[in-house]
């Protein structure tokens, strides 16, 4: 039976301050194939069952899983070790984000940012008895950032966001432009107080470490270039979009 | 002691939607949910979702009518019909809501919501986005659920409700995040806690959907529904169950055995690849264990490659990701390896169209409620529906008793009591610590049970050693031992306790199954292959008993069809 | 820190329009500065000839303009720069943050002895 050995980066809120970060080793056994998430459990299920991390879908879809491992930001459920390279696997929390416990990140601000962009869609003329017209060609300009599953690696990884803790990040402007760009929304400039500031979009210096750590390959920084230029034009120029 | 007059749990799409509809009418309403609402397993679903909207070139004269007959046929008339009726009605207005809240459809030319073809449906009626209807549905109301300012508890865990002098007053958890057991207050609660396809080994579900909601109003006396009928979703991956959605088969995929053949056509001539999901599951384990499975072996392939790259891109992107990330390979390429998994609970807490269930004050909707709509048998793109439908009710519904309440006394000795006693079970479990039973040997065993005695195709005898087995685990658990007691974050707990519950889910499918003498719907058994309308159209209801589930019958209502044989 | 985020700011579009302006301005600017001053014969450098030449209004906007766009490009620019590393907000929040996060491997840094990064 194959092995993988595991580096788990660990933090117990209630130990003493230490110096330097604790990293435990385990070695889980498998058949044929192994996911980083999968490893996870099994460690907390017979190896230590005080390891936290997070978990749900299992299947890439819900975002919950998303760390550090081997130096990349990734979704545990989605890394299957045999693709990993290397003699351990070194697993460890989102960096430059608060924790909880363990691999558990303190997604507040995350989630309190996404909360600021007004992250809904805005209607003022009269709703319609059946849906909403919307051309395909529309409708694909929202394909991209649809897709978000709100894990937190563009965040993470974000530069601007480590030196600037209430810069909103890349996820919640791509948020803002899911909604901007949407040719339903009729927010106008209602929603654009909560990110045309040098804490919105103006503090994004594309840097592009949000598109490289994306598991769902999206792109917001070209999203939070496209809401700079949408800005100007609705500001300068009156366009409603 | 948190207080809020409306307490909904669980956060996936009828537990927001509920959430909604009693914000609306005026009602203080918190979610509590054991993930950030947008990590539900709401997200998962894929293919669509039905409504008789008509925007489909062949589907000019469907009506709500027609969606309601495909209803009751799928669910081998096992459904009640008033509640198919009421569901079918409002689906259409629900989804010109949901679009007009912004959930990202896709469209046809036109600019109106595209329609695809799926299982056991007479007209492409099932709306999508892509396949990931789910997850941009449930991206859509937990936006409106932030737009309306219904107050969430993220990331609690929801142990066991609060009753006091028979009314539902609220419920405890446990706060994952700063650690402990509070207790909420409640004139009412919602439980929209999910399905239980985590008591399967074999299962499409989230980790989460452990049905552990179901579990809590069953030990508070409330009958759960027709648990017997558990969805076998034909086609999840080899390796990992990951569900490859109906949708890919809508568009025209195939299914072929080590032949190469279509085998469907055996079964359902005409309806092929798109029969119901119970006849499809069938066909695909008869192809199995008559050896035609691919190299002899236990799976059969999903085939995409006709369709081409540009359209498996264009519908089928999300499918592709998931062949590709988690079996390896890509589907323009090479053919999917498939095999039926659990996917999906028909049966859950009994409740009538509102909610309501027989415990005053505690409603459910959703997936963990069976109202039943999907009788023995859902149709695909039913489930994301049903979510809406009856979560909006449910929502209306509670709100509407919380505002008829005319006093409002205080429970405060029955929560404390209530959080007394959690904290009494975790010290036993923690009791067990050094000597007690492995938790996870226990969790183990009973999914390995679960899926090779109560799977696809079901016999009295391995139904019955399948039974004592779990009879077996539900004493063992009773001894399990928990070694990590406090802290933050702490799996150990909250996976332990929810196996309680999950074990006496479990049983209360198995005794229903095997109590069953017929063949119906997903409810197959070899011994009894024929569905008996005489004996058995109607529900099944488990009663919670220490020593193992009481079982009573129900009727069935009927009214609009009557009851034909089912042959596609 | 919820509060902080969920407040509303105003102001930046210019300031990011100009930068953007200032630049082009000075993409085109000096290169035509280079060229002219470089690829053409402008007689000897004396006063007299480069007196006569800044009366000329062409050498005086482009020298102007060019010497308005450098101001503002590097200010804001060195602006924006110290924002980056934190100076917006309370100095010894900021300084960790700023000097931490190019000494520290990324992970390291997080959680600090408080709890946060």
């Amino acid at each position: 039976m194959p092995e993988a050995r595991f580096r788990v980066k660990r933090y117990d809120p209630e130990a003493p301050v230490m110096i330097g970060a604790r990293y435990d080793e385990f070695t889980v056994p498998y058949e044929s194939s192994l996911t980083v998430l999968e490893g996870l459990f099994y460690i907390q299920e017979h190896l230590d069952g005080s390891l936290a991390f997070r978990y749900c879908c299992r299947a890439a879809v819900c975002g919950s899983c998303a760390m550090y491992i081997n130096g990349t930001y990734r979704l545990a459920c989605q890394t299957n070790v045999r693709h990993l390279h290397g003699d351990a696997i070194t697993v460890e929390p989102m960096p430059h984000i608060p924790l909880v416990k363990d691999l558990v990140s303190d997604m507040t601000d995350f989630f309190a940012k996404y909360e600021a962009i007004k992250p809904y869609l805005m209607r003022n003329s009269k709703t319609p008895d059946a849906e909403i017209p919307q051309s395909e060609a529309d409708r694909k300009k929202l394909d991209m950032p649809i897709d978000c599953i709100m894990c937190g690696c563009c965040y993470s990884s974000c530069p601007s966001v480590w030196g600037e803790g209430s810069y909103l990040g890349p996820a919640a402007l791509l948020k803002a432009y899911r909604f901007e760009v949407d040719s339903r929304d009729e927010a106008g400039k209602t929603r654009l107080p909560s990110f045309d500031n040098e804490r919105g979009i103006y503090r994004c210096h594309t840097i592009t470490n949000c598109v490289e750590a994306c598991p769902k390959e999206l792109n917001p920084t070209e999203a939070i270039q496209w809401l700079k230029g949408a800005t100007v034009r609705r500001r300068l120029l009156g366009r409603a979009k | 002691m948190i207080y809020h007059e409306l307490i909904v749990v669980g956060g996936g799409l009828a537990g927001l939607r509920a959430a909604v509809e009693a914000k609306k009418a005026g009602v203080d309403v918190a979610i509590i949910s054991q993930v950030w609402p947008g990590r539900s397993h709401s997200g998962a679903a894929q293919g669509g979702v039905n409504a008789a909207l008509a925007n489909h070139p062949e589907s000019a004269d469907d009506t709500w009518e027609k969606h309601a007959f495909d209803t009751v046929k799928g669910s081998d008339y096992l459904a009640d019909q008033d509640a198919v009726a009421q569901m079918t009605k409002d689906a259409i207005p629900i989804i010109y809501e949901m679009e007009h809240w912004g959930c990202p459809f896709s469209r046809f030319e036109d600019g109106r919501i595209a329609q695809r073809p799926f299982g056991g449906a007479g007209y492409p009626r099932t709306c999508y986005g892509a396949d990931k209807t789910g997850h941009y549905m449930l991206h859509t109301m937990v936006e409106k659920a932030y737009e309306a300012g219904v107050a969430m508890y993220v990331e609690w865990f929801v142990g066991r409700l609060i009753v006091d002098e028979g009314v539902c007053r609220g419920v405890v958890a446990y706060d994952m995040i700063s650690g402990g057991w509070t207790a909420f207050g409640a004139e009412a609660v919602i439980m929209a806690t999910g399905g239980a396809g985590r008591t399967y080994g074999n299962s499409t579900n989230a980790i989460i959907s452990t049905g552990f909601g179901m579990a809590m109003a069953y030990h508070t006396g409330v009958p759960l529904k027709d648990l017997e009928f558990v969805q076998f979703h034909p086609t999840g991956l080899l390796t990992t169950n990951i569900l490859m959605t109906e949708g890919a088969r809508g568009e025209g995929g195939y299914l072929l055995n080590d032949l190469g053949e279509r085998f469907m056509e055996r079964y359902a001539p005409k309806a092929m690849e798109l029969a119901p999901r119970d006849i499809t599951s069938r066909s695909i384990q008869t192809e199995i264990t008559e050896g035609r499975g691919i190299g002899g072996k236990g799976y059969v392939h999903l085939d995409l490659r006709h369709l081409g790259a540009q359209k498996i891109q264009e519908k089928l992107p999300g499918i592709r990701d998931l062949a590709i990330h988690f079996e390896g390979v890509d589907p323009i390429e090479e053919p999917i390896p498939i095999v039926p998994s659990q996917h999906y609970s028909m049966g859950g807490i009994d409740t009538d169209m509102d909610g309501a269930t027989v415990l005053p004050g505690f409603f459910a909707a959703g997936e963990c409620a069976c109202v039943s709509v999907h009788g023995a048998n859902r149709l695909g793109g039913n489930s994301l529906l049903e979510t809406v439908v009856f979560g909006r009710r449910a929502g209306a519904a509670a709100a509407a008793y919380v505002k008829a309440l005319e006093e409002k006394f205080d429970s405060s000795t029955a929560a404390r009591r209530a959080i007394a006693e959690v904290e009494e079970r975790i010290d036993r479990l923690a009791d067990n610590a050094v000597d007690g039973e492995d938790p996870y040997a226990i969790r183990l065993e009973m999914t390995t049970t679960m899926k090779e005695h109560f799977g696809v195709f079901r016999d009295a005898a391995t139904m019955r050693v399948g039974l004592d087995t779990m009879y077996e685990l539900k004493e063992r658990v009773a001894r399990a031992g928990l070694r990590c007691t406090v802290g933050v974050f702490n799996l150990d707990m909250i996976r332990t306790v929810e196996l309680e519950g999950m074990i006496d889910v479990a049983l209360g499918i198995a005794a229903g199954a095997l109590n069953r003498t017929e063949s119906r719907g997903s409810h197959s058994r070899t011994d009894h292959p024929d569905r008996d309308d005489t004996n058995w159209l109607k529900h099944t209801l488990a009663f919670y008993q220490p020593e193992g589930p009481r079982l009573e019958m129900k009727p069935v209502a009927l009214g609009m069809f009557e009851p034909q044989e089912r042959t596609y | 820190m919820r509060q902080e985020l969920i407040q509303e700011h105003q102001g930046g579009m210019w300031l990011w329009l100009l930068q953007r302006v200032t630049a082009v301005v000075l993409v085109v600017g000096l290169a035509v500065h280079l060229i002219v001053l470089h690829a053409f014969n402008l007689g000897e450098l004396t006063f007299d000839n480069v007196a006569a030449r800044v009366a000329s209004w062409f050498f005086a906007a482009v020298d102007l303009s060019l010497l308005g766009a450098g101001l503002f490009h590097a200010l804001n620019g060195t602006r924006m720069v110290l924002l980056d590393y934190g100076f917006s907000g309370e100095v010894a929040r900021c300084w960790g943050r700023s000097s931490g996060w190019w000494v520290w491997r990324p992970s390291d840094t997080a959680p600090g002895p408080s709890g946060r990064g």
